[in-house]
Formats: C-alpha cells, sequence, structure tokens
C-alpha cells in the first residue's frame, strides 16, 4: 500500500480562489492530486485552467485558501515564509515561462545563483556550474551576458538554473511556449535525456506534442464562470 | 552572499546606475559650492533648509534607484533568498551608490570653488575653518545618504515580504 510518503507531491483538497469582493474567481475547488516519486507528469489545458496556479501552489509560491499540500512529505501549507524558501531552495527546481534570469549577470553567474544561496562552496559551484553547463551544450556561453542570448538560449539557461542544485522536484511552467521549433526540440531531447530520469517533474503546456513525452497526462478543465 | 550579489550587480549595473550616481554627485557638488560660497557652517538659518533639501533630494534619488532594480526581488525569492539577504543586498549597492556619488560631488563643488576662485581672483576659501567646514559637509551629505538608504530599506523590506507569486508579477 503507498503512503504519504511515497508520493513525491501530494495535494488535498485544495481550493484556491483569486481576488475577493463579489466577483472571486475560483480557480480549484477540492482538488486532490497524488504524483509518485521519479514520475514525469505533463499537465495540460487550455488557458485560464488553472496550470500556472497549480505550479505556483506546488513551488510555494502562493498559498491555498483550504486543504494541504504535501511536497516530499512536507506539508507546505503549514511552513512560515522563510522555512518555505528554504524548503524550496533544497527540494525544487522551478522553470518559469518567462525566464526570469538577471540580465546583468553572466550565463554562468545567473546559473551558480540557486547555489550561492544554499551556500554551496565556490570550487563546488564551479564544478557543478561547469559541468551542467557542458552537458547542456553550453559551455561556450559561459562569460556571456544574459541580455546578449536570445529566447531559447535563455529557457536553457533558465533550466539549467532550475537543475543547479539537483532538486527532487523540477516544476516547468510552459517551458517551450515561446520558443522556435528548433530549440523546442533541443529542449524536448534534453527533457527525456539521463539527468531527468530520477527527478520528479510537472510540466505544464498546452501542447499535445510537449505533453507526448510525459510518462502520464492530466487534463485540466477551465471552469465556467 | 549578499556581498557577492551586491558586487556583481552594481558592477554590471553601473552603466545603468550612473544617472542617479551623476544626479546624487551634482546634488553634493551643488550643496558644496553653495555650502563654502554663503559661509553654511555660520549661518544656521542657510544651513538647516539646505540640509534639509539636500537630503530630501538625495533620498528621492536613491529611492527612483531602488524602484527601478527592485523588480528582481521576485526571482531572488523564487531561487530561495531570505527576506534579510535581499535587504542586505540593497542595503549595500545604494550604500555604495550613495556614497561614491557624494564623495565624487564634493571634490567636484572643491573643484569648481578653486577654479571659481582663481577665476574671479576671490579667495572664497577665505575664514574657512578647512576640518570643521569639511566635516560638516561630509557628515550633511552622508546624513542625507542615510535617509534614503533607510527609506529604501523600508521599501524593500516591504517588497520583499510579499508572497513570490507577488512578487513575480512586478517583475514582469
Amino acid at each position: 500500500m503507498l503512503t504519504q510518503d511515497s508520493f513525491a507531491v501530494v495535494l488535498r483538497h485544495v481550493k484556491k480562489v483569486y481576488g475577493g469582493g463579489c466577483k472571486p474567481v475560483k480557480v480549484f475547488d477540492d482538488i486532490n492530486l497524488e504524483v509518485k516519486r521519479g514520475e514525469f507528469i505533463a499537465i495540460i489545458g487550455p488557458t485560464g485552467c488553472g496550470k500556472t496556479t497549480l505550479i505556483n501552489l506546488i513551488a510555494g509560491f502562493d498559498t491555498p485558501q483550504a486543504g494541504n499540500i504535501y511536497v516530499e512529505g512536507v506539508d507546505i501549507t503549514k511552513l512560515r515564509e522563510k522555512e518555505k524558501t528554504l524548503f524550496r531552495a533544497k527540494n525544487i527546481g522551478v522553470v518559469f515561462q518567462v525566464h526570469n534570469l538577471i540580465p546583468n549577470l553572466t550565463v554562468y553567474e545567473n546559473v551558480e545563483l540557486p547555489l550561492v544561496l544554499l551556500g554551496v562552496k565556490k570550487w563546488e559551484r564551479e564544478k557543478r556550474v561547469k559541468e551542467l553547463l557542458e552537458h547542456m551544450f553550453m559551455a561556450g556561453y559561459i562569460d556571456r551576458k544574459v541580455s546578449t542570448l536570445s529566447l531559447g538560449e535563455c529557457q536553457l539557461v533558465n533550466l539549467a538554473r532550475a537543475l543547479v542544485s539537483d532538486p527532487k522536484i523540477v516544476l516547468m511552467d510552459e517551458p517551450i511556449e515561446y520558443l522556435d521549433p528548433f530549440t523546442t526540440d533541443t529542449l524536448l531531447a534534453f527533457l527525456k535525456g539521463e539527468i531527468f530520469k530520477k527527478k520528479t517533474v510537472l510540466l505544464t503546456t498546452h501542447k499535445r506534442k510537449v505533453a507526448r513525452i510525459a510518462e502520464k497526462t492530466l487534463y485540466l478543465k477551465k471552469r465556467l464562470p | 552572499m549578499s556581498m557577492w550579489f551586491a558586487l556583481k550587480d552594481f558592477k554590471t549595473r553601473i552603466s545603468q546606475v550612473r544617472v542617479i550616481l551623476f544626479v546624487i554627485a551634482f546634488l553634493s557638488a551643488d550643496f558644496t559650492f553653495i555650502f563654502v560660497f554663503l559661509k553654511g557652517w555660520s549661518n544656521i538659518q542657510i544651513f538647516i533648509p539646505m540640509l534639509i533639501f539636500v537630503a530630501t533630494a538625495l533620498a528621492t534619488a536613491l529611492l527612483h534607484l531602488e524602484d527601478k532594480t527592485s523588480q528582481g526581488i521576485g526571482v531572488l525569492k523564487a531561487l530561495g533568498a531570505k527576506q534579510s539577504t535581499i535587504v542586505l543586498i540593497f542595503l549595500i549597492e545604494l550604500t555604495l551608490v550613495g556614497v561614491i556619488g557624494v564623495f565624487s560631488g564634493i571634490l567636484l563643488g572643491l573643484a569648481s570653488l578653486l577654479v571659481v576662485s582663481s577665476t574671479a581672483q576671490i579667495n572664497l576659501f577665505e575664514g574657512v575653518a578647512l576640518t570643521e567646514a569639511f566635516g560638516l559637509l561630509v557628515s550633511s551629505c552622508l546624513s542625507g545618504v542615510l535617509v534614503g538608504v533607510l527609506v529604501c530599506v523600508f521599501s524593500t523590506w516591504k517588497k520583499s515580504a510579499r508572497m513570490v507569486v507577488e512578487a513575480l508579477a512586478h517583475t514582469r
């Protein structure tokens, strides 16, 4: 029998409503979800169905009005902001839809940042960042300023930044939406690669081609107002 | 960590902050010039309004800089930066900008006083107790920077207390 600890992510009776007043927008009402460790799940659905909200809730970026969210056995809805920040830094890597890289820093420094925040020693940071960038065929980009990169290259750096701290869970919020077909194929090939084998991955998309690389696909329906 | 990020960010952002740096230097240079020219140290009725004006202007310049640079707070929070780390990053960066701006401004002001003195052949430094006047000048400008930095730190503290999702929305 599977216990709560067998799952990487568990959502129990989660309710999320945006805005108060006379017209609140109910995104989730009593949603339940169980994701086993090492699973690769694609969440597919139309715009506005709550894909990004789901990622935000699991990452601890947002809080639900009701229900519990267990990540690696820890109920993150019970954690204080400071504890949640530390927990996220150690366990969760997030790939944003808009890459959100820091334009003044180089590729190397952007990828290094999560390790600096975790207090990893300089020599180890250097080793991990260089290894990862080499693995992603981006060794030649190390000293490039992020502001000089194309959107596709930025998204690869975004992915590298999410993976560098070796998180158990990787959350990807529509990572391929703005990319051209060639860069999309590169990214998809990478997602099927060795580095993702042992990780729990949740990827949101509204493209079926992208969802096909996952082991399971969840469909989110848009709530009618 | 805060120092690592603040110095890297400051070094690479220098082209963006140079306008604010110039504004701070210009204000400090003006203050220096008028302060020495009107012998502000011996005339409190001139000195106090000038000090209030300069402090407000320096604080406004720094607040403008903080507002422009605080867009990255959401990303830092999402990557696992603590609220105290974020505040410290801004504290270091803004202090650096403020102090560099003020000192270059004072030097610029003194240089322009020397140029005016030699051109117009008037000794503007006559009767100036240099150590006392310079000390008052530096402490006045730095108190302006201090006010600015404190206001900015409070603003950053409030912004970094937001939920990550709200902070990220301000990034876009």
